[in-house]
């Protein structure tokens, strides 16, 4: 009897144990989100006086007025980036699902020269300069629209995931029967293939609507037209800025920085915007996590 | 493998006896396959393989003679391997390949251990809806931009309003620390923002691997008298070394491939911190971007460089498969 209940208690402090250690790193993942938020309606005066805090006393909205009612940029940044996510992934899985589908079929003769082909590009690049220089000279990609949506458009990873998808769930006998009731590949694609298809077609569509949505590197690179910059590179300037005129520019006592300070978007209204960048990925994200999980999980199967 | 055999037999004999029109035989069967792969594969060439073409400017002498890449390479002076040892001989590219190297040994060997620990604890949870809120918490980082991970290391760290100047050293009586100046913080300060957005996602590998394990073994392991410490010493982890040590391995081969967002971002580009920050993508862009002194020709450099990069990473990927194949033929790339 002692015995046993000797047991019970170590297993409770196992299990304490275990919840504090996950409970702890499960805080460390949010704490950052909340805090942005809580910066974001803390008064800009309360900051100026005692800094960024957890628990600050005077709450306002301001900020988020002052976002939404800018039209001029920030609203126009965020027109971007909502328009690159949702054209350039309708237009990424498109391409990769009329990819994958002949790959996936084993009577199209050709379909091992081009996976290797397709397969070849996750082993072996030009490198960022040569990648530059086409999208700059040949594809003339340079401060339009088109630079933020095309270079994404195709991945390897994704093709080969809808590929095996294919392959595996979609029986080539119920193609076989379309076919002989006459029916064309592109209607055996669209009215059987991708019906069956969804949730490979939602893994792919949400990796990369993220992929856009959080992309700083293509404007970083392709765009200094101040037309065609979206939200997250517009953050980067921003909190470059501030960093460099808070940190470096005021220690070394330089005046001309105060007037720059003046003209940038204060804390409140910087983390604001913080929070409008992270919020479609939050609000979506309780709803969608199973196709998260299924995705990051598919990518373990072989191609 | 008989039947692929057969069909191979079959298929020779096919193009023996068509060899001549065999591809438009093809063509006219599955014409509409073709032209579902024109757009695809169009982007591929122009996005991938044409650039693949463009490292031949890291063997010249590159100059603006006309408004066409490829004609200026071909006019321009052939220099063989002399941009490598340019940029081989630059202290800075020293410098951007031991942090390259050192950052992502520690990344891959604590951070696997990281997603190890959270899948074993995770799986040790027994309600399965407390088990599902940490594992949606620990997942969201990942699908966090850097962009968005820069504004909250910089809401800890700023001199003037950082939370950890603001609320833990000045109340503590310690003097303020200039977080982005001092750059003997930020092997640490990367090294939390890393495991942070990573560690939660690489579990689920090794989480999947674990609710995998037949119940019995630790049916099993329990009649036999096991505590719960042993079943996870004793059975987990044996069964599930194989996944470890392959993931181990992937990852090894990526080794050059440092997170340029995370080494570009979070630093927010501080030339102070530099010395610690810098890894070779960095280096490649600022060669680029003429923000790295030393080099005149810097188109030239970067592209050297990145042909550096690409060919070691080739080589890494290439021999970590090999050992993936041996350990396991089935998880193996090709």
């Amino acid at each position: 009897m002692k015995a046993k209940s000797n047991k019970t208690v170590k297993s409770c402090a196992w299990d304490l144990l275990i919840n504090i250690s996950l409970g702890g790193f499960t805080l460390a993942c949010i704490i950052p989100v909340i805090l942005v938020v809580i910066i974001s309606i803390t008064e800009a005066k309360y900051i100026t006086i005692h800094g960024y805090s957890f628990f600050p006393k005077g709450l306002s909205l301001e900020a988020y007025r002052v976002v939404l009612t800018d039209t001029q940029s920030i609203l126009r940044v965020y027109g971007v980036s909502i328009f690159v996510t949702v054209f350039g992934t309708l237009l990424s899985v498109i391409i990769t699902a009329m990819l994958a589908y002949p790959l996936s079929r084993s009577s199209f003769r050709y379909r091992n020269i081009i996976s290797f082909i397709i397969f070849f590009t996750m082993l072996f690049n030009g490198g960022m300069v040569p990648w530059y220089i086409i999208c700059t000279q040949v594809l003339h990609l340079r401060n339009t629209l088109w630079a933020l949506i095309v270079p994404y458009l195709v991945s390897a990873f994704n093709v080969i995931i809808m590929k095996t998808f294919f392959k595996t769930t979609i029986h080539e006998s119920l193609i076989e029967s379309a076919k002989l009731d006459g029916a064309g590949d592109f209607k055996i694609l669209r009215s059987i293939v991708l019906p069956l298809s969804l949730p490979v077609l939602a893994t792919v569509g949400l990796f990369t609507s993220i992929s856009y949505w959080n992309d700083w590197w293509l404007p970083t690179i392709l765009i200094d037209d101040n037309r065609w910059i979206n939200l997250q590179y517009a953050m980067t300037r921003v909190i470059r800025n501030a960093a460099f005129l808070a940190e470096i520019g005021l220690s070394s006592g330089a005046s001309s920085t105060h007037t720059e300070l003046a003209r940038m978007p204060t804390e409140t209204v910087r983390m604001a915007m913080c929070v409008l960048a992270m919020g479609p990925i939050v609000l979506a994200y309780p709803f969608l996590q199973k196709y998260f999980v299924k995705g990051l999980t598919i990518g373990s199967i072989k191609g | 493998m008989n039947l692929l055999n057969n069909r191979k037999n079959k298929n020779q004999i096919v193009i023996k006896q068509k060899a001549k029109n065999s591809f438009f035989n093809e063509l006219k069967k599955n014409y509409c396959l073709f032209i579902m792969t024109i757009p695809g594969l169009t982007l591929f060439f122009l996005l991938c393989y044409l650039p693949i073409s463009g490292i031949f400017i890291a063997f010249v002498d590159y100059k603006n003679y006309v408004n066409n890449f490829y004609l200026n390479i071909i006019k321009s002076k052939w220099v063989g391997l002399n941009n490598f040892t340019i940029f081989l001989n630059d202290r800075n590219f020293i410098y951007a390949l031991r942090n390259t190297i050192s950052y992502q040994l520690i990344f891959i060997f604590a951070g696997t251990l990281m997603s190890l620990l959270i899948a074993l604890l995770l799986n040790e949870i027994k309600n399965r809806y407390v088990a599902r809120f940490y594992q949606s918490c620990m997942l969201l980082p990942y699908f966090l931009s850097w962009t968005v991970f820069s504004y909250v290391v910089f809401s800890f760290l700023s001199v003037q309003n950082g939370v950890i100047n603001r609320m833990l050293l000045e109340p503590l009586g310690a003097g303020t620390v200039s977080w982005y100046m001092e750059s003997k913080y930020w092997p640490y300060i990367l090294f939390i923002v890393n495991t942070l957005k990573y560690a939660g996602y690489g579990s689920i590998i090794y989480l999947a691997a674990i609710v995998g394990i037949d119940p019995e073994y630790y049916e099993a392991a329990i009649i036999d008298g096991a505590s719960r410490w042993q079943q996870v010493t004793k059975v987990t982890i044996p069964l599930i070394s194989n996944v470890i040590i392959i993931m181990l391995v992937i990852n090894l081969g990526h080794i050059l491939s440092a997170d340029f967002g995370l080494f570009y971002n979070i630093p927010l580009q501080s030339e102070f911190i530099l010395e610690k920050t810098n890894v070779i993508d960095m280096y490649i862009y600022r060669v680029f971007q003429g923000r790295s002194g030393g080099t005149t020709n810097t188109l030239v450099i970067s592209t050297a460089a990145g042909l550096f990069k690409s060919l070691i990473g080739f080589i890494t990927v290439m021999v970590t498969n090999l050992v993936v194949k041996k350990i396991d033929s089935e998880k193996s790339l090709f």
